[in-house]
């Protein structure tokens, strides 16, 4: 019941959201499609999954100064189970001029038997003359376990920097640093709360060599370091660096191409090479996504989603999973 | 009989005066059943366009058009005013392929757009960069779709002027903006909000690529 008077209330706040506001969107869904391995594991489960997906948002008007709010609501269900993803947030965006913007949000998420978080968070970006956009951004996040049995209960703050450069119309290089802290208030660990940190380094290129074409490469490094050294793995989520210090080095890469005005692909691919510390050991992670959208006309528009994750792990269960489906939204 | 005389004299002269001045001009007033104080209003002031030399063929659209729309002459009297300064406006400009019938009616639609002082800035980028008229029209056709997107007219001027001057308006430039339009509400931004993105981009130097895809982010 608690659930479903949540619902009620996202609902509602998504019908609100473009009355209070002088511009509104809306963008409202359905699909369905297929997941070879729906648990994410070696035991290979697959079914069929149907999903329903709405998402508001308000912006008031004004160069200088302008509110926003925003709704979402994922809803997957498949012969197993069934997850529902819903956030809200707000916040408000100050430009003093053309060349700086300032951004605050603030944000609710909640995704059913998992957790539910605050998301809080500041942008600052700023033009340096007109080939240089610096950005710098803070973020703050309580996230709270729902199962009880979950060890995501955490403090996280993280602070994010870079710089884009634009070398010519064309082509663009970014570089990006950050550091992040992560307090597990529920995982007591000799007798003080266990404590993770990790910093991050990016660079990349961007070509955009015409309107329909756009490619972004990637290399990053991640350290993750922990105050527990004691090689355990929760789980096949995020939770490798829990309990040991690792370092991954990850390559990405994102292609955009538009065939005419109806049709456009979006490539992301991403490889993350992991060694755990303390005791060496190596995993792969993968994860590519094709995903089609085509414009019926522009209000209606379909997007096929197709995408491949896997793992090949020395401590975490190997597996591999495409997921496909094809959704119909309706723009506002 | 002398008042009747001096009145019939009167008329005759004020129609040749109509008839002076623009042969299409006497029919349209007596067919609109004004009074003749009424047509003196309106007759003058094409006595003014005449006296400036101002190409009156514009201005005679414009009377029929607020005759159909059941305009008062006072109404209509300001129009053609509003009209007229645009016209004399323009004549003191020199105009990109002002011998091209299409481009000259393109460039009086403008007019009502845009200030003289905003054409003079766009019309001098125009011949700096030696646009061919080709692209001359895809520019001012792009200015008038942005019109029927409900633009503000500044904004408007700032993004056709800024495309011209850095160099960014072939037809894929153009095509790309107008696809960035027609797809607002997938990029969840306002099109009033899309042009002051697409203007304060520009004015900052960035490529329209660069800005247009900033968007999809």
């Amino acid at each position: 019941m608690k659930l479903y008077k949540r619902i009620i209330v996202l609902i509602g706040i998504i019908a609100a959201v473009p009355v209070w506001a002088d511009q509104g969107f809306l963008k409202a869904g359905i699909g369905a499609g297929f997941d070879s391995n729906i648990f994410g594991d070696g035991d290979n489960i697959s079914g069929i999954i149907g999903n329903v997906k709405l998402a508001g948002e308000g912006v008031t008007d004004g160069e200088l100064f302008k509110l926003h709010g925003g709704i979402a609501i994922d809803a997957e269900a498949n012969p197993y189970y069934f997850l529902l993803d819903a956030s809200a947030g707000a916040g408000m965006i100050l430009t003093p001029d053309i060349y700086t913007l300032f951004r605050v949000n603030a944000g609710y998420n909640f995704r059913m038997y998992i957790n539910h978080s605050l998301d809080i968070g500041l942008i600052i970006k700023r033009d340096l003359g007109t080939a240089i956009t610096a950005d710098l951004s803070y973020g703050y996040q309580p996230v709270f376990s729902l199962s009880g049995t979950s060890n995501e209960s955490v403090l996280g703050h993280s602070v994010n920097g870079g710089l884009s450069i634009a070398l010519a119309d064309s082509l663009s290089v970014l570089a990006h640093g950050g550091y992040g802290i992560r307090n597990y208030f529920e995982l007591p660990y000799s007798g003080d709360i266990l404590r993770n940190r990790n910093w991050a380094v990016e660079c990349g290129i961007l070509l955009l060599p015409d309107y329909d074409t756009s490619v972004k490469a990637a290399y990053s490094y991640t350290s993750y370091l922990s105050s527990s050294q004691s090689f355990t793995v929760y789980s096949t989520t995020n939770m490798l660096y829990l309990y040991n210090d690792a370092e991954v080095h990850s390559i990405a890469l994102e292609a955009g191409l538009d065939i005419g005005f109806d049709v456009s692909f979006r490539l992301m691919g991403k490889i993350d090479f992991i060694r755990l510390i303390a005791v060496s050991q190596y995993e792969t992670a993968y994860l590519a996504v094709l995903k089609t959208d085509i414009f019926l006309d522009p209000s209606w528009k379909m997007e096929i989603p197709i995408t491949f994750s896997g793992m090949s792990g020395a401590v975490s269960q190997s597996y591999a999973r495409l997921k496909a489906g094809v959704d119909i939204f309706y723009l506002f | 009989m002398r008042k009747i005389g001096i009145l019939a004299t009167l008329l005759v002269l004020s129609a040749a005066q109509v008839f002076g001045i623009h042969p299409e001009l006497a029919p349209i007033l007596s067919e609109w059943g004004l009074a003749p104080s009424e047509q003196k209003i309106v007759v003058s002031i094409f006595e003014d366009a005449e006296s400036k030399k101002t190409d009156q063929s514009e201005m005679l659209n414009l009377l029929k058009k607020c005759r159909l729309k059941g305009l008062s002459v006072y109404d209509t009297s300001i129009e053609l005013l509003k009209k007229m300064r645009v016209l004399d406006g323009l004549s003191k400009l020199k105009i990109p392929y002002s011998d091209d019938a299409v481009i000259m009616k393109f460039t009086v639609y403008l007019a009502d757009m845009f200030t003289s002082v905003e054409l003079e800035r766009l019309f001098k980028e125009i011949e700096t960069k030696a646009l061919p008229k080709n692209k001359v029209r895809a520019i001012y056709e792009t200015a008038f779709y942005l019109a029927s997107q409900e633009i503000p007219n500044n904004d408007i001027f700032q993004i056709v002027y800024l495309l011209v001057r850095n160099g960014q308006s072939e037809a894929a430039d153009l095509g790309a903006l107008k696809n960035a339009f027609v797809k607002s509400a997938a990029y969840k931004i306002s099109k009033t909000d899309l042009a002051v993105t697409v203007k304060n981009g520009l004015l900052k130097g960035k490529s329209l690529k660069s800005v247009l895809y900033e968007l999809e982010k």
